[in-house]
């Protein structure tokens, strides 16, 4: 804002100097609410060209005759008008309007204004941003704006979150492109929400079709803190919380267990442990009490900015500290960044920006089938074999589980996050220069070069310990990881703006080019002498390693026309030619991208004058924007490599190993980008004195040729390739309204947003009814939860697929019966019971097979939306943000394992069980008809992927409530400071949710392979729970 | 003003060039290098890369180690004869009620596609590679026929146990259809003997030492005669067999076939190599080891393991004085035949039992200490021969046995089974004779041949990979299970269920009608 605050400057200095000296001077101050002077506000002879602007005190002249109107304006000020009566001096106090169409708004390569704006583009403020202690940029986005759905994918500190503008538009990458301070990427996990200025998220094609061919998941445009012009501004930001222990989920305690798998053992015939006779004895462990706590956190953020006429700058340092809920998780991160503007001659600028972060990042205790949902499978106490039956004590041991195999879970997953040793570090330098040279009055040059450098190092250490044949590491295990990138960014580009009466024009041409080198090494070493040692050349062997190099490149040309006719018809065009380098072969390296936009500010027509409406704009737009993200690079290439270690191309000839080559992945050189065409129109307007505001939008999203690597049957030698995917529509509606007032002390604004999206697959590649993902949350040997997405032709991406659940047996009868007609004398498995599930037979082929699996269940919302309310009174200020999702449906394993008595794939084994199942399971006295009975053989797979798992994913939460309070500016005012306040917070302290596990936001949780994306939404396999937050914070200023 | 207007054009002239050499970036600026592997151009464009190319389908033997040889090669071989119980979590062999979503199947499935797969590929690029000159004649020419006859043998794998599956025989991509249906399991034995026909045209009887291992005209003829037994056509199957008189022989001593340091010995024709030279068998290890030596050996002595066993019923089904009892099965007193092997001396043993040297004794047989319900005490010898495996936790686990798939026995019992089926029953007896004296039996069995020669397969490959196949090739898997151990094979469950995955990716597949 500071930055548009010169550009108003100069253009007033421009105007000024085309007065022509008439009627008399007439001086004044512009102030804003609290007296402080406006420094560039514009003043301006209605009907004529005279113009003026205030100095650096507030000051003006203009010359202006009685009867005149003087118009004062100023960006974040309602526009004043003033008659001149004879008076010579008119002091104007301008009444502040945050949402004013004037509000000067980032857009791709340059700026705009609300008003002149003809694409869909949602903007979010640094004090929105800053309302809450956000670690992430993204995480402060969440309920903003319509038609961005944000979603963490784990409560875990500085963990990915997935940002979803406008809907799933692909089976592969649907994260949107970042521009930070002009610098396209896509990861911005490193910035300090505090360093940022302003976001803009550009929704619509024509807004982001700019970006070309990495546009079609949106753009967001990230512009940190300028320096400013005038007074030297510090300000401090300090704040200090508790993420509190998500809620827990009752399990049966050690005693409650050892009787209840002794009865379940000796009824079901099957060997059960002898310590059980004698529940007594045993320990109870409840592993959520181990592998939960509260996490401290701290954040703290400094900046300095200032400036003169020929220099300005800003220094900004923060510091992140962070701490998980789960244990052995936690998020650290320093920031530090300059940006300054050097204004070298009136024509020429230069524009120097450098950001540093480093970062640490720890999470022991993963998510998932191995991790986290062991909590609940592991049996409620341990042996006392390792002298503690604990599962951790303060000397240092760890306690493990009797040793048989009668307990599924056999190993100590507390033990195995706190045995670890490991060390990581991040560290990102982002550097943009620029420059810029105005000439011929009309013509504004720019050459920008940036780079992006990051590096990541770290280690990782597994001790050996052996305490009984099923709980041991024999061989301890060290790895290192290094990865380095370094990505520049060369841009030129030329602009011509003219203005000739009411026709305003604007050109843009410009070629840039980026380019990535990029180095990978991975060691895996094991067989070391003793647990202390952290050397690679003490290894008895190497077990995994790789390390390679490569380079992406994008070569690109854009240009843009913008014209506008007496503030009233608005019209770009937008062109961009990309050229890529390692995604696509030879046939397909360029792609084009063309979008055209229309608006009308029907507000300015004559016959609007007087009426409602102080605002009232439609606009229209049509374009066609890319993305290239959904598959790895080389694709269109058939390679061969050697394997890894584990899993090589090698042979055994002779008694000698020989090397061998074998194809890594099936080559389709006619791979292309995806091509997005997306429709908008849109209508905006203010009412009521500007108090109230909105904002609709339909928009309508095809997305042809997406890219995604399919699973493809395993007979054509590869499991899976990666393809142009089909065809999807996203159809929605995006609204936003709000009201504002500011009544003498008080000020308020509220609003709401909404979003609903309509996702359908129009097309699948090679006609296919559906498609699988290949996402793999459980082992091979949880046979029956493989496979459990299904994206099908007319309906959603990443659907649930499984069987539907037809109650409970409830007599052997009614099995009987069942079974007499089935073909082969087996309606579902020969040993079902009363007290199994019961399974349709949706095909009434008389019995139930896979065959008879569809979908379940949807992880996309019917609609989202969030309210934003903020207010002020005096020195108090509140602020409120609910955000909720309606309709998606939730997925939850979790619930399998508290309703698995016996062990995957096992036939004699036991895990422990949820209270709530235990007190509602099938029993002869008990006939419910959900719960099914429970059993150490699952014979009927009870627990097979069924729409008994699926829940309703809907939530409404009470994302952040923050008070504050800033103290008096006169008490202050002595020790220099300016403004001085203090706020608590709290986050997620309401939910209200009818799912059962942890949390219902459940984002992209990765897979047991890593994979994650569209394909694993709304999947809980243990997720990492988002859970409460306070903080008490401060801002000082100086 | 001046020097503005020259500055100017300075800017102008130096943006304008910018722009430019942006415009102008070339492909070849804009083309992206890969180094992390070879393209398949660069593959066949060698020998040194076109050999290693090869070695990538032998490889896929290897594949996922733990899954492939002892889940889905040992398992549907043994555990359907019932001779072999699965202890632990995959007991559903012994009712046939397989799932159809049993991972190792399904690995099974992927791994041998992955072989086919790279064969297609080698069998379309080395012709073209060997006439531009890149690969020479004589080693292209091998390389074929090692091409061949390994697709051979995959496809015979993959029909033996799931009857027909698409024939894919061209490599993907192009106009190849990736979602094709089943064949026949009769157009999969005609195409395995059309590849072997292939492979015996171009491969030797024989390699030197550094290339032992590899696909050989024997074990074409071999696998070319098995084929035609399943198409019925024994006459051909006799031809074929004969062929391999004077190039193999039997061992003397029973126990030498599985030695340990008998590798691709003088009666193996095919095997899959492994080695445990490399140091690592814990679980950390390359995919050059098999655990299925842990999965026979008992419970007792590797802590762990043992979850596939011998029966009983195996072990008292041999004939009085048939030398290959023992060095196939052995059971409670028994000690171990391989004097590379003292089971006193392992040190769970030592420290638990006694430093007994037999598998448990009569009166405390070994039946686990694990809790698993279904162990007899009997465990397979011939998977039990690598002194280096001794524990399940500790850190040899795994170990480098070669796993032998079809040895001169099998090919001398198909052989006797042939002469039989076309009436030549002296020569049918004469042969399984041979078969017999070696184990130390001088008697000819009476009664039905076809009996005689399950019976022989059942003694002379028990623990193997073979008696499984022959009982659903004759057919006689109903009544000889029903006779032998009173099991009822529900209909069409002989054949093992096409993977619900593969079903699931293509929806063409259709499953075996017993599932």
């Amino acid at each position: 804002m500071k930055h548009l605050q010169l550009l108003t400057f100069c253009l007033a200095v421009f105007f000024s100097q085309i007065i022509f000296a008439q009627g008399s001077v007439i001086t004044g101050t512009v102030t804003d609410g609290s007296g402080m002077p406006i420094i560039g506000a514009n003043i301006l002879v209605q009907g004529s060209s005279v113009g003026a602007a205030t100095d650096f005190d507030g000051n003006y002249s203009i010359n202006a005759s009685a009867g005149d109107v003087l118009v004062f304006s100023y960006i974040g000020f309602k526009q004043q008008e003033v008659t001149v009566a004879n008076e010579q001096t008119i002091n104007v106090n301008l009444e502040e309007d945050s949402q004013s169409l004037d509000e000067v708004i980032v857009v791709a390569y340059g700026t705009s204004t609300k008003k002149d704006l003809t694409g869909a583009v949602s903007t979010v403020s640094s004090e929105e941003l800053t309302n809450f202690p956000a670690t992430n940029v993204d995480q402060a986005l969440q309920g903003k704006s319509a038609g961005i759905q944000v979603t963490q994918n784990s409560g875990a500190p500085g963990a990915g979150i997935s940002v979803n503008i406008r809907g799933v538009g692909s089976f592969g990458n649907v994260t949107p492109l970042y521009v930070v301070d002009g610098f396209p990427t896509q990861d911005i996990s490193y910035l300090n929400p505090n360093d940022i200025q302003s976001i803009s998220v550009l929704k619509d094609a024509s807004a982001g079709a700019l970006y070309g061919v990495r546009a079609s998941n949106g753009v967001v445009i990230i512009q940190t803190k300028q320096g400013t012009k005038g007074a030297m501004i510090v300000s401090v930001d300090s704040w200090a919380g508790v993420r509190l222990e998500p809620k827990k989920i009752d399990v049966l305690n050690a005693q409650q267990f050892a009787t209840f798998a002794n009865n379940l053992g000796t009824a079901q015939d099957k060997a059960v442990l002898e310590e059980w006779a004698n529940p007594g004895a045993l320990q109870n462990v409840n592993w959520q009490d181990y592998a939960f706590r509260s996490g401290f956190r701290t954040g703290h953020s400094l900046s300095i900015r200032g400036g003169g006429e020929k220099l300005k700058a800003a220094f900004t340092a923060g510091l992140i500290d962070e701490e998980g809920v789960v244990i052995e998780s936690s998020y650290k991160r320093y920031n530090v960044g300059m940006n300054m503007d050097f204004n070298v001659t009136e024509n020429f600028n230069v524009r120097a920006d450098l950001k540093y972060a480093y970062s640490e990042n720890y999470q022991n205790l993963g998510q998932g089938y191995y991790n986290l949902l062991k909590v609940f499978a592991n049996a409620p106490y341990l042996s006392d074999i390792t002298g503690t039956n604990l599962p951790y004590d303060n000397n240092g041991k760890y306690g493990t589980f009797t040793n048989s195999e009668l307990l599924a879970v056999s190993s100590n997953v507390i033990a195995g996050a706190k045995r670890v040793d490991n060390d990581n570090g991040r560290n990102v330098i982002l550097g943009n220069f620029g420059t810029d040279y105005t000439f011929f009055d009309d013509f504004k040059a720019t050459v920008n070069f940036g780079f992006n450098s990051q590096n990541y190092a770290g280690w990782n250490f597994n001790p050996s310990y052996f305490y009984t044949s099923n709980d041991n590491f024999p061989n301890a295990q060290y790895s290192i990881t290094q990865n380095t990138s370094n990505e520049y960014l060369i841009e030129s580009i030329l602009e011509y703006n003219k203005e000739l009466g009411k026709h305003k024009l604007g050109v843009l041409l410009a070629a840039s080019s980026q380019k990535t080198k990029y180095k990978n090494i991975f060691v895996n070493s094991e067989g070391f002498l003793n647990n202390d040692i952290r050397d690679l050349t003490q290894a008895e062997r190497v077990i995994d390693r790789s390390g390679t190099f490569g380079t992406s490149t994008l070569a690109s040309q854009f240009a843009r026309i913008n014209y506008s006719y007496d503030s009233k018809y608005y019209l770009t065009a937008t062109i961009r030619r990309d050229g890529n380098g390692d995604r696509f072969g030879a046939n397909n390296l360029y792609g084009t991208f063309p979008a055209l936009a229309a608006s009308w500010n029907i507000d300015q027509e004559s016959f609007m004058q007087g009426g409602l409406f102080d605002a009232l704009k439609l606009r229209a737009s049509w374009g066609q924007t890319g993305s290239f993200f959904g598959i790895p690079p080389f694709q269109f290439l058939g390679y061969y490599n050697g394997g890894t270690t584990a899993d090589d191309a090698n042979y055994v000839l002779g008694g000698e190993v020989v090397a061998g080559l074998q194809p890594v992945s099936l080559a389709n050189p006619d791979l292309k980008w995806e091509t997005q065409i997306q429709t908008d129109i849109g209508i905006e307007g203010e009412l009521f004195n500007n108090h109230m505001y909105f904002t609709a939008d339909w928009f309508r999203k095809e997305s042809s040729d997406f890219l995604f690597q399919q699973t493809i049957p395993a007979q054509t030698g590869f499991t899976q390739r990666s393809v142009n995917g089909g065809n999807i529509v996203n159809q929605g509606l995006e609204l936003l309204v709000g009201y504002r007032q500011n009544e003498g002390d008080f000020h308020w604004d509220v609003s709401a947003n909404f979003t609903k999206v309509n996702n359908e697959i129009r097309e699948l590649v090679g006609n296919n009814p559906y498609v699988i993902f290949p996402s793999t949350f459980a082992p091979g040997f949880v046979d029956n939860w493989q496979g459990i997405t299904r994206s099908y032709e007319g309906g959603n991406v990443g659907t649930f697929y499984g069987y539907r659940a037809d109650g409970i047996f409830q007599t052997q009868a009614e099995i009987d019966v069942l079974n007499a007609a089935a073909p082969g004398g087996v309606y579902q498995y020969a040993d079902t019971a009363p007290g199994d599930r019961k399974f349709r037979d949706l095909n009434g082929d008389g019995t139930v097979t896979p065959d008879d699996r569809e979908v379940i269940g949807s992880p996309v919302p019917d609609f989202y939306g969030g309210v934003n309310f903020s207010a002020s009174y005096k020195n108090f200020d509140l602020g409120i943000d609910i955000y909720g999702t309606y309709g998606n449906d939730i997925l939850n394993f979790t619930r399998v394992e508290l309703e698995t008595a016996g062990g995957y794939g096992l036939d004699n084994a036991y895990s422990n069980i949820g209270t709530d199942y235990f007190n509602n399971r099938w029993t002869t006295t008990n006939p419910s008809n959900e719960y099914a009975r429970a059993v150490v053989a699952d014979v009927n797979k009870n627990n097979r992927a069924s729409d008994h798992y699926v829940e309703d994913g809907s939530f409404l939460r009470l994302r952040n409530l923050k008070f504050g309070y800033s103290v008096p500016a006169s008490s202050v005012e002595r020790m220099g400071v300016t403004n001085l306040k203090f706020y608590v917070s709290a986050q997620n302290l309401i939910t209200l949710t009818s799912y059962s596990g942890w949390d219902p936001e459940i984002g992209e949780v990765s897979d047991i392979d890593g994979n994650s994306g569209v394909q694993t939404r709304g999947i809980d396999f243990g997720s990492y729970p988002v859970t409460k937050i306070f903080t008490l914070g401060m801002n000082l200023q100086f | 003003m001046k020097t503005i207007k020259k500055l100017n054009s300075k800017v102008i002239f130096g943006l304008a060039v910018g722009l430019l050499i942006l415009y102008s970036c070339s492909d070849e600026y804009l083309q992206d290098e890969k180094r992390d592997g070879l393209s398949s151009e660069v593959v066949f464009s060698s020998e040194e890369t076109a050999s290693a190319a090869i070695i990538g389908i032998y490889d896929v033997l290897q594949g996922s180690p733990a899954e492939y040889i002892t889940k889905a090669i040992f398992y549907p071989a043994n555990f359907l004869t019932q001779d072999y119980l699965n202890i632990g979590a995959d007991t559903f062999f012994q009712t046939f009620e397989i799932p159809t979503v049993f991972a190792p199947f399904n690995a099974l499935w992927i791994q041998n596609y992955a072989g086919i797969g790279r064969a297609n590929t080698a069998l379309e690029s080395l012709g073209p590679a060997i006439e531009a000159g890149n690969v020479g004649a004589e080693l292209g020419n091998r390389l074929i026929g090692e091409s061949y006859g390994m697709r051979g043998m995959l496809y015979s794998m993959l029909a033996s146990n799931f009857g027909g599956v698409p024939l894919v025989l061209l490599p993907a991509g192009g106009d190849v259809d990736p979602f094709a249906p089943r064949n026949t399991q009769d157009e999969v034995f005609q195409q395995v003997v059309m590849d072997m026909q292939e492979a015996i045209k171009r491969l030797p009887w024989d390699y030197d030492e550094a290339n032992k291992g590899r696909f050989t005209k024997g074990a074409a003829y071999a696998y070319m005669g098995g084929a035609y037994m399943w198409l019925g056509q024994y006459e051909n199957a006799i031809a074929a067999f004969e062929v391999l008189d004077t190039h193999y022989t039997l061992e003397e001593n029973f126990l030498d076939i599985h030695a340990d340091d008998n590798k691709n010995g003088k009666e193996s024709i095919f095997e899959i190599q492994l080695t445990d030279a490399n140091g690592n068998l814990s679980w950390g290890h390359d995919d050059n080891v098999t655990f299925i030596q842990s999965f026979s050996m008992p419970n007792e002595i590797a802590n762990g393991g043992g979850y596939s066993a011998a029966t009983k019923a195996l072990y008292d089904s041999f004939e009085e004085g048939d030398k290959r009892k023992l060095y196939s099965v052995i059971g409670p007193g028994d000690e171990h035949p391989d004097p590379l092997i003292s089971i006193s001396e392992y040190p769970n043993v030592q420290a638990n039992y006694d430093s007994i040297n037999t598998v448990g004794t009569v009166e405390n047989p070994w039946l686990g200490n694990d809790g698993l319900p279904g162990r007899q005490g009997y465990y397979n010898v011939k998977m039990w021969r690598n002194p280096a495996v001794d524990g399940w936790s500790g850190p040899n686990i795994f170990g480098g046995q070669n796993i032998i798939l079809l040895r001169y026995a099998e090919v001398l019992l198909s052989l006797a089974e042939s002469y039989h089926r076309v009436g030549n029953e002296e020569q049918a007896m004469a042969t399984l004779m041979r078969v017999r004296n070696r184990g130390g039996l001088t008697t000819q069995p009476t009664g039905d041949f076809i009996d005689a020669v399950i019976r022989e397969y059942r003694h002379e490959l028990a623990g193997e990979f073979s008696l499984w196949y022959l009982l659903r090739r004759t057919g006689e898997h109903v009544r000889y299970l029903q006779e032998e151990f009173g099991v009822t094979v529900p209909a069409g469950r002989d054949l093992i269920p096409i993977p619900q995955e593969q079903i699931d990716a293509n929806p063409n597949l259709e499953q075996n009608p017993g599932y």
